[in-house]
């Protein structure tokens, strides 16, 4: 008998790969402000350490209310479609480190609330670096917790000896190979993505003041390159800590994984060397193109992501095909969710719109 | 018995439900009737260029959308986190009826924390009447969140011609859920009222305080009037069993909760018509305190009482409440459920103490701790092997609120061994043998 749960009997409201499509659009969605707060928090926390109220420091702390926000907003449909998705391997997982994942609650709800104890107090807190830092540390360990999770799902081979061990529910994935090198290529990438967004947000939006520009587009440009560099070095690393026999998938075994390893590797180095090439042109163009090159980075790895996952619980659970569970599409309820998706859509646009115009109107150029 | 169980220690699974979801509750009403009150009096102040009031209306948006955003979201969150972890059964099936009812609810989740956020940093920044549109924006966002969500919720107490017709339609407009949209939608007018009354406490011109005090009163007063009735239709509604065990039935406390809710409600809206409605000069932030106490006691309790009467089952009709659906229950009747069950910690040849340790994770502990809150060993305290084997086998006529045991009868004569064994360690009153 497989450990790995029946399906339920209530058939999925959607087709597979329709869910495998809309968990892989929201995951990256969430992507973007996830990666905005942990970098910018990491960020904070160094400029406070050094006491300079640096202009980036300053953007950064303009958009944490908003980035934290949206972090966890958009992080409720991915994981929504996950639970559906793969909810016998999810829900398990979950369970098995049952107080862990709980704890993910209190830590976010510190996180934050500290966080905005900091933005509306700074001037009056003796370290100012203190406040960010344990937001991020709390964040941090939040991420981690999710990986951990990722990982335990995907390895339902060892779910009984996980449970027999400690069935209170205090357990971890720790020993799986992937779970540290997994950990800091998301870190690093974060940081990355960050660096680029400063120069890219430095070089189009702040165009008041010369030296203002110069350090959004220096220090962004410098982090994106340190980052994605030491990603090179890791996400190596990353892809050996696999089952050999699916580390190969991606070096030449599998068309689809090779040719996508292939283009997110030559998309980052070709959004390094751009950002590169801008210090001698200072065209606003090429770091746009740098930023179009690591959205093509980022698109690619989330598929990776997917195969990976795929991959993985085939070689813990051979026989078991998780996706392919019986289906009887809720098409009515499926299209209101898309006209309500298309109109919030909108809405939010609309809101946001009139925010940056009065920010706009606000601020002379 | 598809999942690994996790036993919440001394309080139980449900009680840490509870501690996540009745915050959260509190916050969620108080989110959606504060998004009405904010733009709907800001309306009213630009309309009289009361600027005085629109100060206030400034600072306390700052408060509700720290409330709202850092505690609404996260204790949200919290709620999904801690049923899937407690019964990843009926999650997983309620995700798989309501994937899109969700994703919607999402979508106005999205649009709701957008706004909030552009509402509260836009004041001063954005023209009035844009400002005013947000605002707007955000409620209604705000209470379609809830539309959707009372719709999930109620479908889990009534259940409907779901049971038979499987139709997500039958699902969501079930039979509980416009009158709990209206209670609920009542509950965020009086949450909203209960802020603005403890906001109003640092305002320090006296006239705008009494004026604001008076507003805040107003918005109490429509609740008081109009959720009786509603709260009338809504149990007739219930299924009878569950309305059976709401009003005392077998289960006097519920009864008690029911009855001290209806008194604490009464209260609160006493306080809020003589008090700040007829004498706002006299209405102090102490009293403001009170009353939130009182809404808050009473939101606990009776969301309490709503997740009692559900029982035996979770999902109404379709699941127990230990993540056995009633088809399981009757297909399984008499044979081994370790043999089912997917997770187990008993080893290949248990002990009889091993089975009855599985069979009380299984089966039990969802709702039941050992000897902490709900805990079996009280319960059964002084009773005799005999005793526990006879209600064991007729659990689900002994009161109406147990579900049928389910395993063979090697499985039942080991919990009700094991049982014993532990009731016997259980410090209880001195037994007297007449």
């Amino acid at each position: 008998m497989t450990v790995i749960p029946e399906p339920s009997p209530i058939p999925l409201p959607a087709p597979p790969g329709l869910l495998s499509i809309l968990l892989y659009l929201t995951f990256l969605l969430h992507l973007i402000p996830m990666n905005l707060t942990v970098a910018g928090l990491f960020y904070l926390v160094l400029s406070e350490a050094r006491r300079s109220d640096d202009p980036i420091a300053h953007w950064v702390r303009s958009y944490l209310p908003a980035s934290t926000a949206l972090t966890i907003t958009t992080g409720v449909a991915p994981l929504l479609f996950v639970q559906v998705l793969y909810g016998r391997l999810f829900f398990t997982a979950t369970v098995l480190m049952a107080w862990s994942w709980f704890s993910v609650i209190p830590f976010l709800l510190i996180g934050y609330a500290v966080l905005y104890y900091y933005l509306n107090r700074r001037q009056d807190l003796r370290s100012p670096w203190l406040a960010p830092a344990i937001s991020l540390v709390l964040f941090l360990y939040v991420a981690f917790l999710f990986a951990n999770v990722t990982t335990l799902m995907s390895s339902p081979s060892k779910w009984l000896t996980v449970y027999r061990s400690d069935p209170s529910g205090w357990n971890l994935n720790l020993d799986d190979p992937t779970l540290i090198p997994r950990s800091l290529h998301l870190i690093f990438g974060a940081l990355a993505v960050f660096g680029l967004v400063t120069a890219v947000y430095g070089a189009t939006f702040v165009s008041s003041d010369a030296d203002r520009v110069r350090s959004f587009v220096s220090i962004g440009s410098r982090w994106f390159v340190t980052f994605t560099l030491l990603n090179f070095v890791i996400g190596p690393l990353f892809l050996f800590a696999h089952p050999r026999e699916i580390g190969i998938r991606f070096l030449g075994t599998d068309a689809e994984g090779t040719g996508l390893l292939i283009v997110s590797v030559l998309a980052a180095l070709g959004a390094v060397f751009l950002t590169f090439s801008f210090q001698r042109s200072r065209s606003k163009k090429v770091l746009m193109a740098a930023g179009a090159l690591l959205t093509v980075t980022l698109i690619a790895m989330g598929r990776i992501r997917f195969l990976v996952r795929q991959w993985m619980i085939g070689w813990h659970a051979p026989n078991v095909t998780v996706t392919e569970i019986p289906a009887q599409p809720d098409w009515i309820f499926f299209s209101i969710f898309v006209i309500a998706l298309a109109i919030g859509l909108v809405t939010v646009l609309w809101v946001v719109h009139y925010w940056f115009r009065s920010v706009a109107e606000e601020v002379p150029r | 018995m598809n999942f690994p169980i996790w036993e919440v220690p001394i309080i139980g699974g449900g009680m840490l439900i509870g501690l996540v979801a009745i915050p959260h509750t509190f916050i969620a009403h108080l989110a959606i009737g504060g998004g009405l009150f904010l733009p709907l009096t800001e309306l009213m102040a630009y309309r009289r260029q009361d600027h005085a009031l629109l100060h206030f209306l400034r600072t306390a948006t700052r408060t509700f959308v720290l409330v709202v955003l850092v505690g609404g979201a996260v204790t949200g969150v919290g709620i999904w986190w801690t049923i899937a972890l407690v019964h990843p059964s009926a999650t997983s099936s309620l995700l798989h009826i309501f994937l899109f009812v969700w994703a919607t609810e999402w979508v106005a989740f999205l649009v709701e924390i957008v706004s909030a956020l552009v509402y509260y940093y836009g004041w001063d920044r954005l023209r009035p009447d844009i400002h005013l549109r947000v605002g707007f924006i955000y409620f209604i966002s705000a209470w379609l969140s809830l539309f959707l969500i009372n719709g999930i919720l109620t479908f889990m107490l009534t259940t409907g011609r779901w049971v038979e017709t499987r139709s997500v339609w039958h699902a969501f407009f079930n039979p509980s859920m416009m009158p709990s949209l209206f209670l609920r939608t009542m509950i965020t007018l009086a949450l909203a009222g209960i802020f603005v009354l403890i906001k109003a406490g640092g305002v320090t011109d006296s006239g705008l305080r009494h004026r604001i005090i008076r507003w805040a009163g107003l918005w109490l007063m429509i609740p008081a009037v109009l959720m009786p009735p509603g709260l009338l239709i809504y149990l007739s509604t219930l299924p009878p069993s569950a309305r059976h065990l709401a009003l005392g039935g077998p289960a006097p406390v519920l009864l008690v909760l029911v009855a001290t809710s209806i008194v604490l409600s009464a209260l609160i809206f006493g306080f809020s018509y003589w008090g700040a409605y007829k004498r706002p000069h006299l209405f102090s932030p102490p009293l403001a305190f009170l009353v939130a106490t009182l809404a808050f006691l009473t939101t606990g309790m009776t969301e309490w009482v709503r997740e009692a009467i559900r029982k035996p089952y979770v999902i109404y009709g379709y699941m127990f409440s230990n993540g056995l659906t009633i088809d399981q229950a009757r297909r399984w009747q008499g044979q081994s459920l370790v043999s089912k069950a997917k997770f187990t910690l008993a080893p290949t040849k248990p002990t009889n103490d091993d089975l009855g340790t599985e069979i009380f994770r299984l089966q039990c502990s969802s709702c039941h701790t050992l000897s902490g809150y709900n805990g079996l060993l009280p319960l059964i305290y002084g009773w005799d092997q005999e005793m526990i084997r006879a209600a064991l086998n007729r659990l689900h006529r002994l009161r109406g609120f147990m579900p049928p045991f389910v395993g063979s009868e090697d499985e039942k004569e080991a919990l009700v061994h094991w049982l014993w064994k532990q009731s016997a360690t259980f410090p209880g009153p001195p037994l007297h043998n007449p």
